[in-house]
């Protein structure tokens, strides 16, 4: 797929957790036609191997509840990128003042299902390139 | 690690998994045909690749990504393709990096430098399948495919 002009801004790579082929394909395609560049996985567990093989820019977890699992595996991640630079961006059904406070501390943006995948392709662009995203995303972690 | 069958699928004689598919392809091709071609290939055996049509895009695109295999589709590689090869090879100090020249130039043509700096020569007209599983093969360790192609940089 050619690249915009002025789209070097597109240049990283976004990592998607998602278990579902039908969502995954509906993520890939939005952030297809933004000119990104990305790959689903689909569990987490195969993200340290990704990760270390394909170091992306942005990591974008969807999980119905998102609890101790993403935790341990963003802060791993975090831990992994030490000096590096990752996005993460979470995406859940739960409110966001349910969230456990940890996993706050680790996730930059959450995105409150359902999720317009468009959006989030835009706020994945924007916080690759340390612009602040969408007014209507959660920021939970400050830059 | 979990995988499950719909993770694995037989390529050729080879079974690959899904995360045979974990590494980014760098394409370098001025032709916007040709290049749409090549990322067609590349997506069919879901590879995932990041395609930039000048030099100068590549270099700087590598400074915030990192291929694990770049496809030059440059004929014979000019004094600027040539310093990029030389700069990929000189940063790559595991040595994970692979180098694929497609090329309609003939082999003989092939200045002695290049042949030093690329892995794997695929002769144009190419078949783009055959350049997919050169690519996948380069990546997860395997031998590339033993025609289409020519080794010029042993591992």
């Amino acid at each position: 797929m050619p690249r915009p002009p002025e789209s070097s801004d597109r240049i990283f790579l976004v990592v998607i957790v998602e278990f579902d082929p039908a969502t995954a394909g509906r993520a890939l395609e939005a952030l297809h036609a933004e000119h990104v560049t990305a790959l689903r996985l689909p569990h987490l567990s195969h993200l340290p191997l990704a990760y270390e093989r394909m170091h992306p820019r942005v990591l974008v977890v969807d999980s119905k509840t998102p609890g101790t699992e993403e935790l341990e595996t963003v802060r791993t991640m975090r831990l992994r990128s030490a000096g590096g630079t990752l996005t993460v961006v979470l995406l859940g059904e739960a409110e966001p003042a349910s969230l456990p406070p940890p996993l706050c501390e680790l996730t930059d943006v959450y995105v409150r299902k359902p999720a317009d995948w468009h959006k989030v392709a835009r706020t994945v662009i924007q916080l690759a390139n340390n612009r602040r995203p969408p007014s209507d995303v959660v920021i939970l972690r400050q830059a | 690690m979990v995988y499950t069958a719909e993770h694995t699928e037989w390529v050729g004689r080879t079974v690959l998994e899904t995360s045979d598919r974990y590494f980014l392809v760098g394409v370098l091709e001025g032709d916007p045909d040709t290049r749409g071609l090549v990322m067609a290939a590349l997506r069919r055996a879901q590879v995932v690749a990041v395609n930039l049509s000048r030099v100068d895009e590549m270099r700087a695109a590598c400074e915030h990504i990192r291929p694990r295999v770049i496809v030059f589709d440059v004929g014979v590689p000019d004094e600027d393709e040539l310093d990029l090869m030389r700069m990929l090879r000189a940063r790559d100090v595991a040595g994970a990096l692979s180098i694929v020249l497609l090329s309609s130039a003939p082999e003989v043509t092939l200045p002695m430098e290049v042949c030093e700096l690329v892995d794997v020569y695929v002769k144009k007209p190419a078949n783009w399948d055959t350049l997919a599983r050169v690519v996948i093969n380069l990546a997860t360790g395997r031998r590339p495919p033993s025609t289409g192609v020519r080794v010029l940089r042993p591992a």
